[in-house]
């Protein structure tokens, strides 16, 4: 995943949420992102940092809530966790499963600092 | 200090282009493929022998990335059909802004397919759509059994693998079994091609799989018009 390029769209968001509720500074971002993103979070908290500065968000702590691939077998009706990329029921070995999870990357939501704080 | 809830996803710059891209696709009916793989896996020569086989068909249009040189354009200019080629001056792979711009070039002709060559790398194209309708990968076997399970991503978002240079066959150890059984295993649904460019070996399924794509693509603009 190229973390710059996402920083910059994690702004675009951050920046349009911010102004909608007027806030003075935003001090907290927290991400859901699913496994599938690919998502290095270093990386991306490095570049979010070069992003932020000199802006209402500069010094903004990036948490992120990593949500881990989840397949659903319509034949064992169960849900599993999928290891290692492999995309098989771990009961039945079956193949065509649905992905219910991990495939997340969203502002999840903002700690700001209203104007009268 | 207070939390708001946002639950916005991060669609970036890109896929907002690349949708733009798949509306204007959509629209005019062609199909579009984008072709990936590690460098010297095969895609130009891949293309070169779909060109042959399908131009008497359909109108082809090319696009090809490159971080620099035009060979390849070159090379598919040399068989009649319209062609563009990118140089990303080091970009490693082609993102749909790029796309976008490469497209007022063909404004003037009536497309049935266009195929867009990638630049030759087993990771970045997998996470850059481009607002194509499908996405086929060439894996050749003097590259190693073991890259399905190495490179996920790539296997996971395709829908059709080439294993290419399967005349090499016997001059190596690969085994295509674990090749489909582990590329399989990320993606149940991947159409698999044997092939080989140089003795032309299942390249008829392989023109048969696009042919019918891009009927398909044509069947559907139409019907939405």
């Amino acid at each position: 995943m190229h973390e710059y390029s996402l920083a910059q769209s994690i702004m675009q968001i951050v920046f349009a949420e911010a102004a909608k509720v007027s806030a003075r500074k935003v001090t907290k971002v927290t991400l859901t992102l699913g496994e599938l993103a690919g998502v290095f979070p270093d990386s991306l908290s490095f570049c979010f940092d070069l992003v932020t500065k000199g802006t209402i968000a500069e010094g903004a702590l990036l948490e992120i809530e990593k949500v881990p691939l989840k397949g659903y077998c319509p034949h064992c009706e169960k849900t599993f966790f999928i290891m290692n990329h492999q995309y098989l029921c771990d009961q039945c070995g079956n193949g065509s499963i649905e992905l219910i999870a991990g495939r997340e990357l969203q502002v999840s939501h903002l700690e700001i600092e209203d104007e009268t704080d | 200090m207070r939390q708001i809830e946002v639950r916005k996803n991060i669609l970036t710059a890109h896929e907002q282009i690349a949708q733009e891209n798949r509306e204007l696709f959509r629209k005019k009916g062609i199909f579009v493929l984008n072709l990936m793989s590690s460098p010297g896996a095969g895609k130009t020569t891949l293309l070169e022998r779909t060109i042959e086989l399908l131009k008497g068909t359909f109108s082809i249009g090319v696009i090809e990335g490159d971080i620099a040189t035009s060979y390849d354009a070159e090379r598919i200019g040399a068989h009649g059909v319209k062609v563009v080629q990118i140089n990303t001056g080091g970009a490693c792979h082609l993102d749909s802004a790029m796309i976008k711009k490469a497209l007022a070039e063909f404004s003037e002709m009536k497309l049935d397919a266009l195929i867009i060559e990638n630049v030759g790398n087993l990771v970045c194209p997998a996470e850059f759509y481009l607002g194509e309708d499908a996405k086929a990968m060439i894996l050749s076997v003097t590259e190693g059994e073991d890259k399905p399970l190495k490179y996920p991503l790539m296997f996971r978002i395709s829908q059709a693998l080439v294993i290419n240079k399967i005349d090499l066959l016997p001059y190596l150890e690969c085994r295509i079994e674990r090749i489909v059984k582990d590329a399989r295993s990320l993606n149940l649904d991947l159409k698999l091609f044997e092939i080989s460019c140089s003795t032309r070996a299942g390249l008829s399924a392989w023109k048969e799989w696009l042919a019918e794509e891009i009927h398909k693509k044509k069947v559907q603009s139409a019907d939405n018009e």
